[in-house]
């Protein structure tokens, strides 16, 4: 679990925004467009502000629902979506970013390729599983759909990148 | 979609994959079961990679954009010469003498010093290397890694639709890896590398991969990456990729 803001707390921490850029990144969203993202979820939790609602038991949580339910929606919208794997190859230096060497760059390169290949729901229940670190009964709650289809979806999509990284022989 | 891989019996029907993903507390049927207890285990260990990974991917994706050098459009004009050639990479900056291109497959075998003559070097150093050097063809680990190592010619370029990409059709001349290879091979590469019908290319691929993260084009900058090539070719097939 992320680490949590003060009921009255209106903006999201530094700690906070880093994981909901990552959330929309890792979504698909491009790089150029990853800031407004994050504003637009500023703006949602300021809505609900407006609106009287409580706020987020846990806002760090709860903004990672909203950047990946944005990056769905970026999706069926028919932006360009970015290729995480793409992105990662241009971005990569050994010295840089990716540390424990060559083959730690191959894991990631394989799991963005994986991410590239889900269909867009079942990325983004492994997204808010295994980045945002969200329960799987969270994740029902947040999105409102059945807990079943929480695991269904993401049943497939670890299956997938979990086949991903043997076919790649990284594991 | 019902979870029906991977089950044991005495399980009650519990799939290991499932139950390591969703963190369902496991009966002691399948506790008992040493088989689903190894297969467990493997898809924990595996959903714990995938967690470490999607965090490096993630900040990796986040961290603030390095300043690039412009790409170059692709050149036009024939016949065929030696091209200026900019490219980017990262904090990497690549100036190239010639039509060397390097990608992630080659830094990755600078940062584990795969290479044999190149340890110590640093990717910005080999990535600015003269026309002359081999580059990665010349590292044994490299080519280790490498799917598909060929010569050939360029007889067709198609644009990927809705990509900054072209599909390049190469009739091999002569081909390293593997050994006895097709005499066709297609390969999707970005659109920048200006690739045109009639280009000598030497070309390599690495595993796992569609796309070429190194090439040479026209046979003054071919012909010291190939003598490398093939001296250090044996040297690749006793190692293993890792």
């Amino acid at each position: 679990m992320r680490s949590h803001r003060g009921a009255d707390a209106d903006l999201l921490d530094a700690a906070q925004a880093d994981r909901v850029r990552a959330v929309l990144a890792l979504g698909g969203v491009p790089q150029d467009d990853l800031q407004d993202g994050l504003q637009q979820v500023r703006l949602r939790l300021l809505e609900r502000r407006a609106r009287g609602e409580d706020p987020p038991r846990d806002v760090g949580a709860w903004a990672t629902v909203v950047a990946s339910n944005l990056a769905v929606d970026w999706h069926r919208s028919k932006h360009r979506q970015e290729r995480v794997s793409e992105r990662l190859t241009l971005l990569s230096a050994p010295d840089a970013h990716i540390q424990g060497g060559p083959e730690s760059g191959l894991l990631a390169l394989a799991v963005a390729e994986g991410l590239d290949a889900l269909p867009a729901a079942q990325r983004q229940v492994l997204i808010l599983r295994y980045y945002a670190d969200l329960s799987v009964p969270q994740i029902a709650e947040q999105l409102g759909i059945p807990l079943g289809t929480v695991k269904s979806r993401l049943y497939a999509a670890a299956k997938l990148l979990r086949e991903r990284l043997r076919v790649e022989e990284v594991v | 979609m019902t979870a029906e891989h991977n089950t044991h019996d005495g399980t009650g029907g519990l799939d290991a994959l499932l139950a390591a993903i969703t963190d369902e507390p496991l009966s002691d049927e399948a506790r008992a079961d040493a088989a689903f207890m190894a297969e467990h285990a493997s898809a924990t260990a595996d959903v714990a990679l995938l967690r470490e990974q999607l965090e490096v991917v993630g900040r990796v994706l986040t961290e603030p954009a390095k300043p690039k050098a412009p790409e170059p459009e692709p050149v036009p004009v024939r016949p065929r010469r030696r091209r200026p050639f900019t490219l980017a990479l990262g904090a990497v900056g690549v100036a190239a003498a010639g039509a060397m291109v390097v990608g992630m497959g080659w830094l990755l075998v600078q940062a584990g010093g795969g290479s044999g003559d190149d340890a110590g070097a640093t990717s910005a150093d080999s990535a600015q290397s003269d026309s002359k050097d081999a580059g990665p063809l010349g590292s044994p680990a490299y080519l280790a890694c490498a799917r598909l190592v060929a010569e050939g010619d360029v007889t067709d370029v198609q644009p990927v639709p809705g990509e900054r990409q072209e599909r390049i059709t190469l009739d091999v001349t002569r081909s390293y890896k593997p050994a006895k290879g097709e005499d066709e091979v297609t390969f999707v590469i970005r659109t920048s590398a200006g690739l045109d019908e009639g280009d000598h290319l030497l070309v390599a691929i690495p595993r796992g991969s569609a796309s070429p993260d190194f090439w040479l084009v026209g046979e003054r900058d071919i012909a010291p990456a190939r003598s490398a090539l093939v001296r250090v070719l044996p040297e690749s097939r006793t190692l293993t990729c890792d």
